[in-house]
């Protein structure tokens, strides 16, 4: 009978971990308006965002979005991102190595990344700066962007 | 002088008899039987005498983890083991257990085939009243425990949800795990020096994380399935020597 009981007792097969290994980016804004008085701003207002070389958006006309998590590619070392804010778009590559990290059976590997360099090409951010190198399943600032509005 | 000669032969063989008297008397205090050394229990295993510090060996072979093992997993895993440990003193029992399992094991995120050995070495402690005439104890312990295996994982899953999942396959990894042991049973004494016992095992792993770019074993053998705890039963058959 003890037998039976413990053959019912099946190992979990299933993950019941939640694993989101993505890059965080935060925005600090500067608008300043006619009178040359200016005044910060942290969050993005009606964003889209979407990886070049996937069909899926990300970031879907989204407002304040303060920080946006944005997965990297795990077999690759490049990704890049298309944003496209207030009707122009920018694009953000970043460049990172891959290293895997097992996580369990029942869940898999998780690929976390360590961001070598960062860039942007477009006309409304004006600089960007990696605050933290370490990509892993903590959600954290790992790249912040710098930009400038005027009136 | 013919009177005196019956006299003084009667004499002789009175002293005669006398001698012979005392030599009876002293020839039966020398036959008092001496009392004999017992080597051997009631049921003839030997015995050892309550001063001496080793007692003797048991030699004990798992039945009910090897059939649980292959219930749980429905034949996929088959695993085996013995044990032996010394008696010391009709208290402490020092332990080496042995054993060896195939896996072929699968969870969401992969699939598993391995094979290999594992070996604990341990102390038990018997807090009964001690007799030296019963075999039959309980045992409190400790163990810590080693697996060394061959493992393949195929399909195991890369999460990436926005990129698309993708697969790795490892082949020809090989692992090495620990673990602690805290462990408590019975040993029973059935006909001679046949005995049965059980023992329940809480386990306690304590190699957990994969270095990096290195992947884990989901089954261990003599520890069973990767978590950081896991419960075991064994029950044995054995002998004493």
């Amino acid at each position: 009978m003890l037998v039976c009981l413990l053959a019912a007792c099946q190992p979990d097969t299933s993950c019941r971990q939640s694993i989101n290994v993505a890059a965080g980016v935060v925005l600090h804004g500067l608008y300043v308006d006619s009178l040359g008085e200016a005044s910060e701003f942290k969050a993005w207002d009606s964003v889209t965002v979407q990886g070049v070389g996937s069909d899926s958006v990300l970031y879907n006309n989204s407002y304040t979005v303060s920080r946006m998590l944005l997965p990297l590619h795990t077999d690759t070392n490049l990704t890049a991102y298309s944003i496209l804010w207030h009707e122009e778009y920018d694009t953000l590559y970043i460049r990172h190595t891959n290293t895997m990290h097992f996580i369990s059976m029942a869940c898999g590997c998780a690929i976390y990344h360590l961001i070598d360099t960062a860039w942007v090409s477009g006309m409304q951010i004006d600089s960007i700066k990696i605050v933290n190198s370490a990509v892993e399943a903590v959600a954290q600032d790992n790249i912040r962007i710098y930009v400038k509005i005027e009136n | 002088m013919k009177g005196c000669g019956k006299v003084i032969l009667f004499l002789m063989l009175l002293c005669g008899l006398g001698v012979q008297a005392q030599n009876t008397d002293s020839t039966m205090v020398k036959l008092k039987p001496v009392k004999e050394h017992k080597e051997r229990h009631k049921d003839g295993t030997r015995i050892y005498p309550d001063s001496a510090i080793y007692q003797g060996v048991n030699v004990k072979l798992d039945i009910a983890n090897s059939i649980i093992e292959a219930a749980v997993s429905k034949g996929k895993v088959l695993s085996f083991e013995a044990a032996m440990n010394v008696r010391l003193k009709h208290r402490f029992f020092p332990t080496l257990e042995g054993g060896y399992a195939q896996a072929e094991t699968f969870a969401d995120g992969g699939f598993q085939k391995g094979k290999g050995g594992f070996f604990r070495v341990g102390l038990d402690i018997n807090p009964l009243k001690k007799h030296p005439e019963r075999l039959s104890c309980m045992a409190v312990g400790v163990r810590v425990g080693t697996a060394l295996q061959d493992y393949d994982l195929t399909d195991v899953v890369v999460i990436s949800d926005y990129w698309g999942v993708r697969k790795e396959n490892f082949y020809n990894q090989f692992g090495v795990d620990c673990w602690g042991e805290i462990v408590a049973g019975v040993q029973v004494q059935i006909w001679e020096g046949l005995q049965m016992g059980w023992y329940a095992r809480m386990k306690i792993l304590f190699t957990r994380t994969a270095a990096e770019n290195k992947v884990m074993p989901y089954y261990i053998p003599g520890f069973g399935y990767r978590d950081d705890t896991n419960w075991g039963f064994n029950y044995y058959i054995g002998y004493k020597f």
